[in-house]
């Protein structure tokens, strides 16, 4: 249980965060510091910031997006510079098959949208379709020009746009958070530095570092996964509560051994040993099973669930340290569950445990 | 001052307590030498077996002192009384109380494995116990598969893995039928006067062969 919880929860942590970063290639990020802290994501920086801060020395490039919920069932909205759509500087995209020809091409020119493989599920509909939209500048109808594994900035499924598109129609020009790729050589804390310093007090803005961005996003995964946290601390409790609960039976059952033993000549200390010995076979054999059956089971997940039911190919991310870290801790419950049976083995008067036959 | 093997002194025991407490053993003293072989005698209920049970450290007394070699053993930890059972006492029990899972040749060998004797040491008089007690041929057996005179056999050779100065044998022919019985009490004798054993064991043992020096 504790594999299956921690492989499927860290496989989709990796599948998430691959997928939120797939295209966003950058060395720098900013947002409105840093973009949790305000609750829901708006766009609320103006253009302006944009060109300031690609006058920054040392910085070569710098694009934009813009995030909004929208519409009624709601829906994310992701608006991005539209030479995102036709380069591969910030990342590739991979469509899924079926997209239209051109589809890139002609969602830069904002002639409609990419939509995300949930959306597309939970709305029934299909590359080719129109997805009707309320928008602040008239109801409209976008072509779904190709679809993508499920993008994760909403619960609801998103659509990616052309930030034209979406100026044009939700009457909104400014944006949500910046990439920055910094010149050749530069250096990137340096350029950090130099932007935080200009526009960090006066836009209220934060920028993160690569390793500190995909840290940010890690962690809001690791959040929505906090509830496997508490399921591996109920497996080992019901680990704890088995292995005391049957190594006590095995005591009780076999007090006329142990009273043979004590007899013979067996410390009490000895006998402790026996038992924490079988506690530690026990877990050991348990652990050994629990990481093959474990692995089994999150692969026959992420093939059964996640990709025929819902369509993502999640790919399987078993964390080494994670599992064997998992194992151990499973031993040492088993270890602990045998101290109350082991102390009542050992304490067991010789002669006493000998007449109950 | 002479030390004997076994020294009992004034020896009370009360197993229970409150209304229900039953003295045992009342202020019972007797000492044996080394080499003796004593039967204890009384009536059933007397605390032949009790008094057996606090020789071989087994169990404590309520009160008074049990010498063992000189060595009080009452003073001595739980853990010391273990070492001074696996080491100077060989007990027989009346029902063997062999290990079910073990064939006979590792119920005789487990002994000298708590007392982490080397295995070539340990196969040694693993068989030569197992010889002398003419188990050779059924070393490989588990208790189940053997009669109640062989498992008693085995129990005996057990008790003396590690060549202890005192045997003691409590009814050991109580669960056996007469004639398993007498080949068992024969060869107590027989391995007594062998090894110089300090034997004692309960009983008025009619047809015990070989006398006992003290009753």
């Amino acid at each position: 249980m504790v594999v299956f919880v921690s492989g499927a929860a860290s496989s989709f942590e990796r599948f998430v965060v691959d997928t939120l970063l797939g295209l966003r290639r950058a060395d720098l990020y900013f947002g409105l510091a840093f973009e949790a802290a305000h609750g829901d994501r708006v766009p609320q920086m103006p253009d302006e910031l944009r060109r300031e801060i690609a006058a920054v020395p040392g910085v070569r490039r710098v694009v934009t997006e813009a995030y909004d919920i929208v519409g009624e069932p709601p829906m994310g909205m992701l608006a991005i510079d539209p030479e995102r759509f036709v380069t591969d500087d910030f990342g590739v995209w991979r469509l899924d098959p079926g997209a239209l020809p051109d589809a890139l091409e002609r969602a830069a020119r904002g002639e409609g949208v990419i939509a995300d493989t949930r959306l597309l599920r939970s709305r029934a509909l299909a590359v080719g379709d129109r997805l009707r939209v309320d928008a602040p500048g008239g109801a409209l109808e976008l072509p779904i020009l190709g679809a993508v594994q499920a993008s994760f900035m909403s619960q609801t499924g998103d659509v990616v746009m052309s930030r034209e598109l979406f100026r044009r129609h939700w009457l909104e020009p400014r944006f949500t958070h910046g990439l920055v790729v910094v010149e050749p050589g530069a250096d990137v804390d340096e350029v950090r530095r130099a932007i935080l310093g200009r526009f960090g007090e006066s836009h209220a803005i934060d920028v993160l570092r690569r390793d500190q961005y995909v840290a940010w996003q890690e962690d809001g995964v690791r959040r929505g996964f906090a509830f496997a946290g508490a399921i591996v601390l109920l497996v080992l409790v019901v680990v704890l509560a088995g292995t005391g609960d049957s190594l006590a039976a095995s005591v009780l059952e076999r007090r006329h051994e142990i009273g043979t033993m004590r007899a013979l000549g067996a410390a009490p200390a000895g006998v402790a040993t026996m038992i924490a010995v079988e506690a530690l076979a026990i877990g050991l054999a348990g652990a050994g099973l629990g990481l093959l059956v474990g692995h089994v089971v999150v692969v026959a997940f992420l093939r059964g669930v996640m990709e025929t039911a819902l369509g993502w190919s999640v790919p399987l991310h078993l964390d080494p340290a994670t599992a064997l870290a998992g194992a151990g801790v499973a031993i040492a419950a088993c270890l602990i569950g045998a101290v109350p049976p082991a102390l009542r083995a050992a304490g067991l008067p010789p002669i006493a445990a000998l007449h109950r036959e | 001052m002479k030390v004997f093997d076994i020294e009992v002194v004034s020896v009370s025991k009360v197993h229970g307590s409150g209304a229900s407490a039953v003295r045992a053993l009342d202020e019972v003293s007797l000492s044996i030498d080394a080499g003796e072989h004593v039967s204890i005698v009384g009536p059933s209920g007397s605390g032949k077996s009790t008094l057996l049970h606090l020789i071989a450290a087994l169990d404590e007394p309520t009160g008074g002192a049990v010498r063992i070699r000189g060595c009080d053993a009452g003073g001595l930890s739980e853990r010391d009384r273990s070492r001074l059972r696996l080491e100077s006492i060989g007990f027989v029990f009346q029902s063997f109380h062999l290990f079910a899972g073990l064939t006979a040749r590792e119920n005789v060998a487990w002994p000298l494995e708590l007392a982490r004797v080397d295995r070539e040491t340990a196969e040694m008089r693993t068989d030569r116990l197992l010889e002398r007690l003419g188990l050779a041929e059924r070393g490989e057996h588990r208790p189940a598969e053997l009669s109640g005179g062989e498992q008693q056999r085995v129990a005996i050779a057990r008790a003396l893995a590690n060549d202890p100065a005192i045997l003691l044998a409590d009814e050991p022919t109580g669960n056996l039928d007469e004639e398993s019985g007498a080949l068992v009490l024969d060869l107590l004798e027989e391995l007594h006067r062998e090894r110089g054993l300090t034997l004692a064991h309960p009983g008025s043992p009619p047809g015990f062969p070989g006398e006992a020096a003290e009753v």
